[in-house]
């Protein structure tokens, strides 16, 4: 069980930046979460800051929990241990996720040789067989190639097969399928729903994906969860506006959106003045919005908006 | 007819004779978007590279406003012909302030602007004074995107081939961007060529559409054409 419990993160710089505001997410074992947003809405920052993997000038409060286990006051060897062996996170497969200068093959296996003592060849090997099992084709072909040769596609099914590769029990994905076209990003869904007993969450910006690939979906808008709940009922059913806002918009659904305003400047939340996030740019919005709500239940499913305000 | 090619191809250099763009014609008019639809490594984004002339074909030919061209291009077709990228961020400077990077379209081609006069300007692509004094990597891809339209925008090309402009960003942002080029596109009478691999955005934006396969370009007739 990982527990994301009110964790906040922020960026010490010259004007301070608060890039996940007062999250909390409980992920059961064999969970899958989508986290669906916008990009700068933290979904990213919110990710890495469960494996420490963000720059030094980020403040992170809160707490992290690996099974009772706080992972935000775990020491560098521990952490070692947890990355890749315990909790993976694939990261984008953009062109800087892979070493350029390593065959795909290695880097596949490395977290094998890394967690589990394998020596090279065994771990090449094991990397064969792990993208066999993703139906990359040409698997022995591929393990000698450099990641230049290979389709963001591949590269993303690569990245998937390299994160799963030591047996971790939890799998953070950013953005697997940003930018590719949509047969890829069914194979990338495939290659992610052969994973059946590991833990997923993963960060998306593409609805429709969310929905094939998990069982809950947590939207976040301006560092904040708004809304929480079965994949299917969001989908179907959305509460919040901006919910509703992305469903509408979505190409398949006829692109409905009328501008109504652009989101705040990404970060920049801190000198905003209170009250609901999303207020100038929502269709719903009453006088009550310049008041920050708070995440309301609604029948199990957790919304940040007013309307649902049971005292009303 | 604004644009124009003819029996245009790429060969890659020293990739086993790999054809990327095969003898395409394709024809744009004055005030329509085309769209360019086809999985990734169909040949659609060489063929906009060479459109925009940041890559020389091997053969065949290319006709702006009648006259023949080729990269680099000069003067009137350089202006003309402008690209708006996948991936925002390699439109800009990572070390400049945006404010730097948005001033630079009035400089190069000596347009009258002030300060305030930009920050008006700005505001209708949701950009503000707060986003000016930041670097690319403070900006979201969203932001970034709506800046690179912007900066194309101030100097009235006549032709933007859109190469997957919203691919990366999410479905909310993707409208916004599209109302952006509609209404520019009904006031100043501007040309796109939209290149993407998803067909309902294909189909709601353009005019007619090209169908790219193995660097084959054919034109699919039959469609209703409003937009």
């Amino acid at each position: 069980m990982l527990e994301i419990n009110h964790v906040s993160v922020e960026f010490a710089s010259e004007n301070r930046v608060l890039a996940v505001d007062d999250i909390s997410i409980r992920l059961p074992d064999g969970s899958r979460t989508a986290i669906v947003g916008e990009t700068g809405s933290g979904k990213s920052v919110l990710l890495l800051s469960i494996v420490r993997l963000l720059p030094r000038n980020a403040i992170v409060r809160g707490k992290i929990e690996l099974d009772g286990e706080n992972l935000l006051s775990a020491d560098k060897k521990r952490l070692q241990q947890v990355r890749g062996g315990v909790v993976s996170y694939v990261p984008q497969g953009g062109g800087a996720s892979m070493n350029p200068l390593l065959k795909v093959g290695y880097q596949v296996g490395e977290p094998l040789i890394e967690h589990k003592n394998y020596s090279r060849s065994q771990a090449v090997e094991a990397s064969i067989s792990l993208m066999k099992r993703f139906n990359l084709l040409n698997e022995e072909k591929l393990a000698r190639s450099y990641p230049h040769t290979f389709s963001g596609g591949m590269r993303q099914r690569a990245m998937v097969a390299m994160g799963i590769a030591a047996g971790p029990r939890i799998i953070l994905a950013d953005e697997p399928t940003k930018g590719l076209d949509d047969k890829r990003v069914r194979l990338v869904a495939d290659s992610i729903n052969m994973l059946k007993e590991e833990t997923l969450l993963c960060v998306t910006h593409d609805m429709s994906f969310a929905q094939a690939v998990s069982r809950d979906i947590c939207v976040m808008y301006a560092a904040q969860q708004v809304e929480f709940g079965k994949s299917e009922e969001i989908l179907n059913d959305a509460l919040h506006p901006y919910t509703r806002d992305i469903i509408n918009a979505m190409p398949e659904n006829g692109m409905r959106y009328d501008d109504v305003g652009f989101a705040p400047a990404h970060g920049s939340y801190l000198n905003h003045s209170d009250g609901c996030r999303y207020r100038d740019r929502c269709r719903e919005r009453s006088e009550k919005c310049v008041i920050m709500p708070p995440v309301f239940d609604v029948n199990g499913r957790k919304v940040r908006c007013w309307k649902y305000d049971s005292a009303n | 007819m604004i644009l124009q090619t003819e029996k245009l191809t790429y060969k890659y250099p020293n990739s086993h004779g790999h054809t990327a763009v095969d003898q395409a014609d394709i024809s744009l008019h004055k005030g329509e978007t085309v769209g360019l639809f086809g999985e990734s490594g169909s040949g659609k984004s060489t063929l906009g590279l060479i459109l925009a002339g940041l890559i020389k074909p091997t053969s065949g030919m290319l006709r702006h406003n009648g006259e023949k061209i080729s990269a680099p291009y000069k003067g009137a077709h350089r202006r003309g012909i402008q690209i708006l990228f996948q991936h925002p961020e390699i439109s800009f400077n990572p070390a400049l302030i945006l404010l730097k990077s948005m001033t630079e379209p009035y400089n190069i081609y000596a347009l009258p602007y002030s300060y305030s006069s930009l920050l008006e300007y700005l505001k209708h692509y949701g950009l503000y004074e707060e986003h000016l004094y930041r670097t690319p990597a403070q900006l979201s891809g969203g932001e970034l995107q709506r800046a690179a339209l912007a900066r194309i925008l101030a100097i009235q090309p006549e032709v933007i081939v859109l190469d997957e402009p919203t691919s990366m960003l999410d479905v909310i942002t993707q409208v916004q961007i599209m109302n952006i080029l509609k209404d520019y596109q009904s006031k100043n009478n501007v040309s796109y060529i939209l290149i993407s691999h998803n067909r309902i955005l294909c189909e709601k934006m353009c005019g007619r559409i090209y169908k790219v396969e193995n660097g084959v370009f054919t034109e699919e007739y039959g469609r209703p054409t409003d937009k």
